[in-house]
């Protein structure tokens, strides 16, 4: 993969911010500076979307192995 | 006798209760030892030296018509630039703070103060404690690394000698990895052991605040002066093991270190600092806590989206003056919502079970693992990503290693173990809550078969 491509890539990985979060953003720091830090601000939250989106899986993974393990602990399998 | 800036804080402090040592002599060393070395590290945002003498002069009025010595009576404290202190400003390392002296002490300084501490000045900070940016203060090691964040100004300034000690606060590991950076220990004490009030926050769920120093005993000595003193016989009675535990069994999850990217030098100095440990007759034993792997998001979703709260005001009249950096985070935590801190909330309570479970299963008393996965990355090219990657010299792995503390409000520490390349490593050891004086015991009895502290103050600045 090319310098280009990566980048291209890099792009359409990032999620588009909704018109409700876009308004919540600009409540906060107004419309110039959301303007502003719109690119940091997507791939940032992208970033972290991902994260959380990839969490909830985990914990119900995690929570269930858990479960398991304690069922064959006390013999209940 | 040496000079006094360099004396171990708990050495000076029995030298002033004996009288052997003045409180204003201790002063003069210290604003001479700050006059030396700040033109070359910058870590201090704001000194008085005239309220430092001032105080001094007081405490000495105090021990000599037999008043009532503190264990910190007499001893100068940093205090970093996002905790009040009476009569300074607190400027967060912000151009977005409008200059204004503080009216009242934090909880934190004033029961430091009420331990006979004086409060030389205020330790300079990444801006509002987030990290991100360049703040002025050099590594004292070497200028072209990063010296550590977000409570910088106090990890260099305990380094050099400038302070004997220094508050710092730490949301995601702030305290405890200054401290690895500059070779010190720094500690994140329990939820609750320390009063929060008076403090320009991040997160109201997960900040603390934390002593830095340059060995456990100055640590504990300083923590001891922190903690609210309806909360002082708790943290004594925390150097008793929990029933079940055996003090000297100490459990490593290697997985995770290699999963956040630990590198392999850094790996070797903690492999030989649990060695050492082990020769001292304490057991390591091997565990696997994979729940740790799901403590970065669930801390970043509450801590982002608590700091709305404590900026939106500020942000409405004052968002341009914010780093665009700190202020992305601010907008992140804004897009966070209510089902992903449920969601937080629930990984928070099952991570902390799962170790809670873990320790009373084994017996064991702490968690060992290193406190930053590589040494100090060159300032120039480190990453401040907060997730989404393993390198050891990014941000995020930094964070990996050290949210779960946070997240859980369980205490942690950070002790220097060992050099590689010139540069400090740090040892993390975490427990169960309110065992802070279990872990800085344990921390001790390990510094005490190391000269690692002894490597500290820095004697030759670059």
């Amino acid at each position: 993969m090319t310098g280009d491509d990566a980048l291209h890539a890099d792009e359409e990985s990032l999620l588009q911010l909704t018109d409700e979060q876009c308004r919540r953003v600009v409540d906060l720091v107004g419309a110039r500076v959301f303007d502003h830090d719109r690119t940091a601000l997507t791939a940032a939250y992208s970033d972290l979307r991902r994260s959380l989106d990839t969490l909830a899986v985990d914990l119900e993974v995690a929570a269930a192995t858990e479960a398991g393990s304690r069922r064959e602990e006390s013999g209940l399998r | 006798m040496s000079a006094l800036w360099s004396m171990p804080m708990t050495r000076l402090a029995a030298l002033l209760r004996a009288g052997d040592v003045s409180a204003v002599e201790v002063a003069e060393s210290v604003l001479g030892r700050i006059d030396e070395t700040e033109p070359r590290v910058r870590a201090w945002a704001h000194v008085d030296p005239k309220l430092v003498r001032d105080s001094a002069a007081r405490a000495d009025r105090l021990a000599l018509s037999g008043g009532h010595l503190g264990p910190l009576h007499g001893i100068p404290i940093g205090v970093k630039d996002v905790i009040d202190v009476r009569g300074m400003p607190t400027a967060a390392g912000s151009d977005a703070v409008d200059f204004h002296i503080a009216c009242t002490d934090a909880g934190a300084v004033a029961s430091l103060r009420d331990s006979g501490a004086i409060i030389a000045g205020k330790t300079v900070t990444h801006e509002f404690a987030f990290g991100q940016g360049t703040p002025p203060t050099i590594n004292p090691r070497d200028p072209l690394r990063y010296a550590g964040g977000s409570s910088v100004g106090s990890g260099v300034a305990v380094a050099v000698g400038s302070a004997h000690g220094a508050l710092g606060t730490d949301t995601g590991g702030s305290v405890r990895n200054p401290a690895a950076v500059n070779g010190l220990v720094g500690m994140k004490p329990s939820a609750g052991l320390i009063v929060g009030s008076g403090v320009l926050h991040i997160s109201d769920s997960l900040d603390q605040i934390g002593p830095i120093a340059r060995s456990t005993g100055d640590c504990a000595l300083l923590l001891e002066g922190m903690v609210m003193p309806e909360r002082r016989a708790q943290f004594r009675a925390g150097a008793i093991p929990p029933r079940g535990a055996e003090r000297r069994r100490v459990a490593v999850d290697r997985r995770t270190w290699a999963a956040w990217g630990v590198a392999p030098v850094v790996r070797d100095v903690i492999d030989e600092a649990l060695r050492a440990m082990q020769r001292q007759g304490v057991e390591i034993i091997e565990v696997e806590l994979p729940e740790l792997d799901l403590a970065l998001p669930a801390s970043l979703a509450l801590s982002l989206s608590e700091s709305v709260a404590h900026h939106r005001g500020r942000l409405a009249g004052a968002s341009e003056r914010y780093l665009p950096e700190t202020r992305v985070m601010i907008e992140t935590g804004a897009l966070v919502t209510a089902a992903d801190r449920e969601l937080a909330c629930r990984v928070r309570d099952f991570v902390r079970t799962r170790i809670v479970e873990l320790f009373q299963q084994l017996g064991i008393v702490a968690l060992a693992s290193p406190t930053l996965p590589s040494i100090a990355p060159l300032a120039a090219t480190m990453s401040h990503h907060l997730t989404g990657e393993t390198g050891s010299e990014s941000l995020s792995s930094a964070l990996q290693m050290l949210t779960t503390a946070n997240l859980t409000g369980l205490p942690a520490l950070s002790v220097a173990c060992g050099f590689t390349g010139g540069l400090p490593v740090g040892l993390h050891l975490l427990g169960l809550e309110f065992t802070d004086g279990l872990l800085l015991d344990i921390a001790k009895d390990y510094e005490e078969s190391t000269d690692w502290s002894s490597h500290v103050p820095v004697g030759s600045l670059p």
